[in-house]
């Protein structure tokens, strides 16, 4: 089943409801025949029970229609690891457990799905085995190069993990390394994980090294950090650092964790010169502001703001201080009244610099008109949102009642890139047009550096399929679902997955009307689903369906 | 934010150039004599430019005396100069000129004496030329609290949250303050570093959520954390200091046990249709706990999921109709499942503050009759509310040229009424119906509307200067004059170098006059503590208009 709705106790912990739920409907008016849902909480390694493991039931309602917390009930597993819910009206129902020292869950959770439990005459809901698996840490030490720790050190934890069906490092974590240095990310689930840092010596001084042009009759002529030698020692800055010895993701080691493995990783940070980097910028009065940030790249999806400083050399020539060799991205920010501007770029730099700026333009602004086929006013409030197919980096703006957007914050490069109406769910992208970029499906290509104008055409009307899974007849739980569309290359906004209930049965909900293939894979939940090759194997042989707007379907699917 | 253009700080010579970019701010000479090391030397550079001279010293642990590697020192000669201390805690600039510089140390872990006490001294300075000595600078290391929070049973409580709490003396009035917080991880376990030396207090919870669910989640059964102060308790007042010195690592464990969680239910009535109705659970401290109340705003029935044991406040809002706002504050005992309490919002009040100003100067009433010009600020203050103190600022209501000050939305309670003069002027008196307000509390009563506050002022202001003398040199002196049989706050004046003070305007009446080295060390707002030192006071009477003088001595806090 889908799980977009709360995941009962795991939900607990944060639970902060301030609107009021209403109060749950009665079920049924007549004494409804009931059954008990029961099982086992055990070690997923070793198999032994897990005595007093908090497990919770909690009916499974449609998404956007949160449960009551009343509805969740709880019982506490036995020194056998076993629980016993009694009374159970017949329905779905979510089951998770969680026991101090392990990653709490749902009953065979994959991703954000899971097998829900389908009580009622006929179906089984008793002797479930729940295995819960120990959780694993790492943690480490962070020193500088005297091994001083280095206290407030951002530590970055990245998981291998899927996403969108591609396995991919993620950012999962980040802390602050305390006082002595020392960091720890707990709760972690057995997996591939890369861990990076990002600081700076406490004791850097970034001195301007260009004589500042300026009017003012204050300004002294020695009004600069002398270069001295001493200064110079202290002009130094920290690389990004990757267990172990890494200066990028891509060169970082892997730190593999079994259930309850404790991974260590520490890190002795070695101080480099910094960099000095002309900008030129394209301001030439002096009182227009400009700023310059500097963000670096530590994986694909990722960066951290450098703290550099700026200083306006001469208008249009800006010396920016305490930069890190590696790939950086360069904003300028610059002011027209109270309007900042801000341009972007991409440069690797790894000496002392002048960059261009004025030219710069690799980056895009995206901006169009969002309209209703059927011309009709488009609902508000409206967001959309932007997708590198890239680097899977995603940013949203508002559109105005009159169907307008631009995403002329996030400026971004050329690639191909991906439209998705976030909000209202309802609404669907039914065609994608651009003069100036080539579409196709629900992604374009930008391929020169000129602003792209796009125009999305929305429909209403998206469909819901439910079904069930079936393997040699019988229901198949835990079957991953996927719905694909035809073209697998240019619309990952429209797959859905689910998971397949006890009693076989999924849901797809908010399906955009189309041409699909749909597939229950057994074990598919390792799969790298979003790359077509691995898919069509899958789909060779697998039905195709056609949805109609408004569609409510019912399929029976054959895991595959 | 604009490009940071180096600002160039020119002083009286140039030798003593404050550095570009933070310029730290230079103490005027005369005050500084007794930061210079080595002061015989100090005397204005008669030489000619050219001599350069070493500035050469040692920084030091100021607990154990050690010299501290690896600390940045920095001078402001010419621009900023910077370097790190060696293996030997030695640093030395060479090439300088003869002068005069502010230098500042800094080292993770260690404060600057500066940081711990700023009001004793300021900027540390630092003197060049022919005969000066090495210099010895200390740090002061930090202060570091630090744990395990575990169930009786040994197993570690996760994600509780740790805060720091210290009193602090702000206008003579001792104030609590929130300071660092964190929670406890995944072992129980918490550090807190950072710390300048003082008394700390902890407390420890309440978590979040219950550690033990009931059956169902609509049963009670529900057991939780509840707060505790170190080393035990649910009291603050009943709570032990944790004295952190320099370079204290403290160890706080301790051992809690579940304690049932309660439900609080009930229903909320006179808030308008639709609105919505803001609930905040207060606990002694004044702070919020619960946020897991459920509103229904159809039914009016609200629901407390989960509060451990305990008194609070429970405290309802709504937004009424035209602008008044709606508000119910109900004391909440809590030792066992609450069901069908009852709430009802009652309108705020919003008091009109009518103000005279009787002018016998000229230029006085010109003032008053300016548009915006209203002689005197007027809060209400409520330090009923546990540790933290509810102010109401007087605003501006009417239209132009018949404008008035009006206090808004105030909540029912009892409220201390400050009158703050917009110029040289006093208040005369301050009356709600028949109430004093210069030595009455004010009452607000739930619901009606007030009479105005009458505010009387008054221009025709006494002044007082005089001389404080000690045995002590450079003074460092503050003179206070404390208003007899009045709950008016003692006005403070600082004394120059040389003693002498004065007072431009202070309202007539009788005064005791105190002079005293470090008044943000004294409890003054406070009757009790301020008698000790009554006695050193000096007693005058001021008429309208007079000029008076008085000398006093200096009065040590402390001593």
């Amino acid at each position: 089943m889908f799980s977009l709705k709360l995941l009962p106790l795991l939900v607990l912990f944060g639970f902060v409801q301030k609107a009021a739920v209403p109060p749950a409907a009665p079920t049924a008016s007549a004494a409804p025949s009931t059954s008990r849902i029961s099982g086992r909480v055990i070690d997923a390694v070793t198999g032994q029970p897990l005595a007093s493991a908090v497990v919770a039931i909690d009916s499974s309602n449609p998404p956007n229609s949160p449960n009551s917390p009343d509805s969740t009930r709880v019982e506490v597993a036995a020194a056998d690891g076993s629980f016993v819910f009694a009374d159970v009206l017949p329905g779905k129902y979510v089951l998770s457990a969680r026991h101090r020292g392990y990653i709490a869950q749902t009953y065979q959770q994959h991703e954000s799905f899971t097998t829900a439990i389908v009580v009622g005459p006929g179906f089984e809901s008793e002797n479930l085995i729940f295995g819960l698996r120990p959780s694993a840490s790492i943690s480490g030490e962070i020193a500088d190069e005297s091994d001083d720790p280095i206290r407030h050190a951002d530590v970055m934890l990245f998981h291998q993990t899927f996403a969108g069906g591609k396995r991919r490092p993620f950012l999962i974590q980040r802390t602050a390394a305390d006082d002595e240095g020392h960091y720890r990310f707990g709760h972690l689930i057995p997996g591939t994980y890369f861990v990076g840092v990002a600081a700076q010596p406490w004791y850097a001084q970034h001195n301007v090294r260009h004589r500042v042009k300026q009017e003012s009759q204050d300004l002294a002529e020695g009004g600069l950090q002398p270069v001295t030698e001493q200064n110079q020692n202290l002009d130094v800055v920290y690389p990004a650092s990757f267990f172990l010895n890494a200066s990028d993701l891509a060169g970082a080691a892997a730190i593999t964790l079994r259930s309850g493995d404790t991974g260590i990783a520490d890190f002795r940070m070695r101080p480099v010169p910094a960099l000095h980097l002309l900008v030129r910028t394209s301001v030439a009065d002096p009182g227009q502001g400009e700023q310059v940030q500097v963000l670096q790249s530590l994986a694909e999806d990722s960066s951290v703001p450098i703290p550099v400083g700026f200083t306006q050399v001469e208008p249009g020539l800006m010396e920016v201080t305490g930069v890190p060799p590696g790939r950086l991205s360069l904003g300028v920010n610059t002011s027209h009244g109270n309007e900042w501007t801000r341009r972007s770029q991409s440069v690797q730099v790894s000496s002392d610099a002048e960059i261009d700026a004025t030219q710069n333009d690799s980056s895009v602004v995206v901006s169009g008109i969002l309209k209703m086929e059927d011309a009709s006013p488009l609902p508000q409030p409206a967001r959309v949102l932007l997708r590198s197919f890239a680097n899977g980096e995603a940013f949203n703006t508002t559109v105005s009642a009159t169907g307008e957007f631009s995403f002329k914050n996030n400026p971004v490069e050329t690639g191909n890139y991906e439209l998705i109406i976030i909000e209202p769910q309802a609404l669907f992208i039914r065609n994608l047009a651009s003069s100036g970029a080539k579409t196709s499906g629900r992604s374009f290509q930008i391929a020169t550096a000129q602003d792209v104008n796009v125009t999305i055409t929305a429909a209403r009307g998206t469909a819901k399929i439910t079904g069930i899974a079936l393997k040699n007849d019988k229901p198949a739980p835990g079957a991953m679902i996927v719905l694909a569309p035809l073209d697998l290359k240019s619309n990952p906004a429209l797959f859905r997955r689910d998971q397949a209930d006890s009693d076989g049965t999924f849901a797809l909900n908010f399906v955009v009307p189309g041409r699909y293939t749909l597939m229950a894979i057994e074990d598919g939940w390792d799969l790298e689903w979003a790359d077509p090759d691995v898919l069509q194997k899958y789909i060779t042989g697998s039905e195709s369906v056609q949805i109609a707007a408004n569609g409510k379907i019912e399929v029976k699917v054959k895991v595959k | 934010m604009l490009p940071r253009i180096p600002l160039f700080t020119l002083l009286a010579t140039s030798l003593l150039a404050a550095p570009s970019f933070e310029p730290p701010q230079l103490p005027a000479l005369s005050s500084a004599s007794e930061e210079i090391q080595n002061t015989a030397s100090f005397e204005a550079p008669q030489n000619s430019n050219d001599e350069k001279y070493t500035l050469r010293g040692t920084i030091v642990n100021s607990l154990t005396g050690e010299p501290i590697r690896g600390a940045l020192v920095q001078i402001y000669f010419l621009g900023q100069t910077s370097m790190l201390t060696g293996p030997d805690g030695k640093f030395q600039f060479d090439g300088l000129p003869a002068g005069q510089t502010v230098i500042t140390v800094r080292k993770p872990g260690f404060f600057a004496e500066e940081e711990i006490q700023p009001s004793r001294g300021g900027q540390r300075l630092a003197t060049t030329g022919p005969n000066t000595s090495p210099i010895v600078l200390k740090l002061i290391p930090e202060g570091v609290i630090y744990g395990r929070i575990s169930e009786d049973d040994g197993e570690p409580i996760e994600g509780l949250p740790i805060q720091l709490l210290a009193q602090r003396l702000q206008n003579g009035r001792k104030v609590w303050e929130e300071r660092t917080g964190t929670t406890t991880d995944e072992e129980g376990m918490f550090r807190i570093a950072e710390l300048h030396p003082g008394d700390y207090f902890l407390s420890a919870g309440p978590s979040r959520a219950p550690v033990t669910f009931p059956s169902k989640l609509s049963k009670s059964g529900a057991q939780g954390i509840p707060v505790t102060f170190y080393p035990s308790g649910s009291d603050l007042a009943a709570a032990a200091p944790i004295p952190i010195t320099p370079g204290r690592r403290f160890e706080v464990n301790l051992s809690l046990s579940p304690r049932p969680f309660y439900r609080v239910s009930g229903r909320i009535a006179g808030y308008g249709q639709g609105q919505y109705v803001n609930l905040q659970v207060l606990d002694s401290t004044g702070k919020s706990v619960a946020n897991n109340s459920r509103f229904d705003p159809t039914s009016g029935s609200f629901q407390i999921l989960w509060i451990p044991a305990g008194a609070y406040a429970l405290r309802t809002d709504s937004p009424g109709a035209q602008g008044q706002a709606l508000t119910a504050t109900v004391p909440l005992i809590v030792n066992s499942d609450l069901s069908g309490l009852h709430i009802m919002l009652m309108p705020t009040v919003s008091i009109p503050i009518r103000m005279r100003l009787i002018a016998s100067r000229t230029g006085s009433e010109r003032l008053s009759e300016q548009e915006n010009g209203f002689p005197a600020y007027v809060q209400l203050v409520s330090r009923d509310n546990g540790l933290t103190e509810m102010r109401y600022g007087a605003q501006q209501v009417g239209e132009r040229g018949n404008s008035w000050l009006q206090l808004e939305n105030v909540a029912p309670g009892t409220y201390e009424v400050e009158i703050n003069p917009n110029g040289m002027f006093y208040v005369q008196s301050a009356t709600s119906g028949t109430t004093n307000l210069l030595e009455s509390r004010l009452s607000v009563a739930p619901g009606g509307s007030m009479q105005p506050i009458e505010i009387v002022m008054r221009d025709d202001v006494a002044s007082l200067s005089g001389n404080v003398s000690s045995d002590s040199q450079p003074l460092n002196a503050t003179v206070m004059a404390i208003r007899e049989r009045s709950s008016m706050q003692p006005i403070l004046q600082p004394a120059d170098s040389n003693g002498s003070f004065q007072f431009p305007f202070l309202p007539p009446g009788a005064y005791k006059i105190l002079a005293v080295d470090h008044p943000e060390q004294l409890e003054y707002s406070n009757p009790d503590v301020l008698r000790k030192y009554l006695s050193k006071a000096r007693d005058t009477t001021l008429s309208a208009d007079q000029a008076a003088r008085i000398d006093l001595e200096l009065v040590k806090i402390g001593e």
